[in-house]
């Protein structure tokens, strides 16, 4: 018995030791700006490093898709950038925003994307908060707060303790095969800015006018608001406040047959307008009008524009941009 | 509590220790443990049907003993049929009261007759068909008098409820364990190695290759309409993978599990895809399962003694019954109908006990021959898995239809992980082939725990840790 005990015990420390050691490279490796990949939009934004820029977009899927960057910059004359991912909550375009001032880039103007889906990314988004995009900066306590709000229970513990444990429970991305692969990536030269990829790569024309995309099932048809997105809603409020940026929020322009999808979409739509004017922020809503709204052309599914939705959203905004 | 969780971390080195350290001394009291511990991995999942368990294994209990109190045959055949009566009837009730009256009513249908028959929606008690089985072993074999009935309740309940064994098997025997029950246990240096070597190697085959399988084939299955013909094919062959890394490392693990407490469990499976045909599948895949059926079923209705024709109509009662056991649902039917249609041939040309002996035995590779079979074979059993995985026989079918016609609109899925943990578990299991003890192909010690470590690694490394899936054959 004693002797396998002490094997057993032997086995268990040799192996807690290389965890811990491949543990100990993955906090100084993944915190390393040029290993971020160009390929995930979150990434890429908080790679971003002394930039200076007239205006930014912040937001989701909806608000990265809703803007040709080049076409914008060169209407308005000013530098731009569209730090928006998809999927994302306001948790996660807080947390993005930080790390893109922490980075010294400094912004004039934040456009950012608001809609009832950003309230309740639990039900619309694929995943609530990104949690494997900021785990490497655990030892930040911004970012461990955020972090420690969706683990499960066990992993909240486990994490606190040994905080090394969280590149093997999120292995995937933090696996020796993903450190090559970075290191691979990190060699590449970026051949396009990353905030015009989607433009060039994702809305195929001959997807227009394709309606059987817009009766996809959805996670849910009622939005379920929860107070930890709006706490971090006003939070980039505050963050913009101290570092001097005029906010300014948008909707970007959906399919008309949404609302009617959705039980609370308008209770939802008043509770955001609320929390807009008790921060006494300016509000732009979508530049389209009902009939454009309501036509499949300028659209790629209920959420998001296509090229054509695109060019109109771009050209309608650039006027408030130039203001 | 599932054995790749943390909660199973911490119940069984606590149970390990009581068991080896502080109640060593008297087996009344470590098989007391072992009963408690058990029902108490079992409350984990579902307090409420406790009692369920626990009836069963009462009602088992006692009517082993009036079926051996009793002389008289008609008696004794009156207890049989309460017992088995009332522990199919709890099957029945719980896994295939449902589908009976849904598919009554759709029956009902075809002439005409709009039936709304009554549903229970009920959920299955976890392990039912597993303890279920254990006790009806029990109580056959009293009835036909190849054991005693057990007269300690506390034996007779770690026996049908010992935790390794008793949500997804291996389905034990009363002739096999309970003897193990009843003998004092000492620690033995050498089982335990080889019960630690088997969690290892049970755990990489559950979170390695299963779990990551998993994400794949979840992916394709159920978007199958919209999948390319590379995504649907390779979703079949993962799937393959997915069910004998979920199932075998389970029973692995369980195995593993109860050599630590000085207990052997009967194997499950020996290396199945290394197969040269179908009836050796069947001798490799689900052992306890198979040989269950075939000693309380196969055998009473004549076995292979019996004319073609009687043969060919137990294989199919038998692998009808084997399908029927793993769920309510056609699709299960149909799998086992299959596998009785694949079989038939070898019984007809009478090759079906070929192959007895590890392929390539003594060889480094298999010949082409060999190799030619053991594809074959995969190829057959993946088929059929198409209707184990489907959630219905229209999607079994729209599967196979699909096939040779995906126009991919799904999106590029990864498969490099899965595939690579299969590859492997390939490379590992054949090295192995000829033991039940994974590793001890390596002999040289430094070798093989340097292995350990790297098994570990790769478990930390490529383990689906994020939602954890339960194991498959819970749901039985």
């Amino acid at each position: 018995m004693k002797k396998f005990l002490s094997y057993i015990a032997i086995f268990f420390a040799v192996a807690a030791l290389l965890l811990f050691l491949y543990g100990q490279f993955c906090e100084k490796f993944f915190l390393e700006r040029k290993y971020f990949p160009n390929e995930s939009r979150r990434a890429w934004a908080m790679k971003q490093f002394n930039g200076q820029y007239d205006y930014a977009v912040l937001g989701s899927s909806r608000a990265e898709g809703a803007f040709d960057m080049q076409l914008l910059d060169s209407i308005t004359q000013k530098k731009g950038i569209n730090i928006s991912s998809n999927g994302s909550g306001f948790v996660d375009n807080f947390l993005v925003l930080h790390k893109f001032l922490e980075n010294k880039n400094t912004i004039k103007t934040l456009y950012l994307q608001v809609d009832n889906y950003s309230l309740d990314p639990e039900g619309n988004f694929s995943n609530a908060f990104h949690v494997f995009n900021f785990l490497p900066f655990w030892k930040d306590t911004i970012y461990q707060n955020a972090i420690l709000h969706y683990l499960p229970k066990k992993d909240q513990i486990l994490f606190k303790n040994l905080p090394w444990m969280r590149f093997y429970v999120y292995n995937k991305y933090f696996s020796p095969l993903e450190v090559s692969r970075r290191i691979l990536l990190s060699r590449k030269k970026e051949k396009k800015r990353a905030d015009q990829l989607l433009i060039s790569t994702s809305q195929k024309p001959e997807m227009l006018g394709d309606s059987s995309r817009f009766f996809f099932k959805k996670n849910s048809d009622h939005f379920s608001v929860n107070n930890f997105d709006v706490e971090y809603f006003e939070k980039i409020f505050s963050m913009a406040k101290e570092n001097n940026i005029e906010i300014v929020c948008f909707t970007a322009p959906d399919f008309s047959g949404q609302k009617s999808r959705f039980s609370n979409y308008a209770e939802t739509e008043k509770l955001l307008f609320n929390i807009l004017n008790k921060n006494k922020i300016n509000y732009y809503p979508s530049n389209f009008t009902d009939a454009e709204s309501s036509d499949l052309i300028y659209f790629k599914d209920p959420e998001h524009l296509n090229r054509y939705g695109v060019r109109l959203h771009t050209i309608r905004f650039a006027p408030l941009i130039s203001k | 509590m599932l054995f790749n969780s943390f909660e199973f971390l911490l119940f069984l080195p606590i149970v390990f220790f009581l068991y080896w350290f502080i109640l060593q001394k008297k087996l009344n009291i470590q098989n007391s443990l072992l009963l408690v511990s058990s029902y108490f991995f079992y409350a984990c999942w579902d307090y409420r049907f406790l009692f369920l368990l626990l009836f069963s294994t009462f009602l088992d209990y006692f009517t082993g003993i009036k079926m051996e109190e009793s002389k008289n045959q008609s008696v004794r055949k009156r207890w049989l049929i309460i017992s088995v009566g009332i522990n199919l009837g709890f099957l029945g009730v719980f896994k295939y009261y449902d589908f009976f009256a849904t598919s009554f009513a759709g029956f009902l249908m075809n002439f005409g007759l709009n039936v709304h028959p009554t549903t229970l929606n009920i959920i299955l008690p976890v392990g039912i068909s597993f303890y279920t089985f254990h006790g009806l072993s029990y109580v056959l074999d009293i009835y036909f008098q190849r054991i005693k009935a057990e007269r300690n309740f506390v034996e007779y309940g770690v026996f049908v409820s010992f935790f390794p064994l008793l949500v997804a098997g291996p389905i034990e025997r009363a002739t096999h364990l309970l003897p193990q029950i009843k003998k004092a246990r000492t620690f033995n240096y050498g089982q335990a190695v080889q019960g630690a070597r088997l969690i290892l190697w049970g755990l990489f085959k559950k979170v390695v290759i299963a779990d990551n399988c998993a994400i794949f084939v979840d992916a394709v299955f159920p978007a199958y309409t919209d999948a390319s013909n590379s995504q649907l094919i390779l979703a079949i062959v993962l799937f393959s993978f997915q069910i004998y890394g979920d199932f075998s490392g389970y029973s692995d693990m369980a195995t593993g599990v109860a050599k630590l407490f000085g207990i052997e469990l009967l194997r499950n499976f020996n290396y199945p895809y290394f197969s040269r045909s179908i009836a050796e599948f069947w001798r490799r895949w689900h052992i306890s399962l198979s040989s269950w059926f075939k000693d309380y079923l196969y055998i009473p209705l004549g076995g292979s003694r019996v004319s073609k024709g009687k043969q060919i109509r137990n294989t199919f009662v038998i692998f009808l019954v084997s399908g029927f056991w793993h769920g309510a649902n056609w699709t299960f039917i149909f799998w086992g109908l299959l596998h009785a249609l694949f079989i038939i041939p070898s019984i007809f040309f009478a090759t079906n006990r070929q192959h007895l002996a590890t392929v390539a035995e003594g060889k480094f590779l298999p010949s082409f021959k060999e190799l030619f079979q053991m594809i074959a074979t995969f190829i057959l059993s993946s088929f059929a898995w198409i209707f184990f995985r489907a959630k219905n026989m229209e999607e079994a079918f729209g599967i196979i239809r699909t096939i040779g016609k995906g126009h991919g609109k799904i999106e590029q899925l990864s498969s490099a992980y899965p595939i690579a943990a299969v590859l492997i578990m390939l490379i590992m299991e054949w090295q192995s082939r000829q033991s039940s003890i994974p590793f001890s192909h390596i002999k040289n010690k430094w070798i093989r725990y340097v292995t350990y470590l790297i098994i570990l690694f790769l478990i930390f490394m490529m383990g689906a840790f994020i939602n954890p899936r339960s194991f498959i054959y819970f749901q039985f």
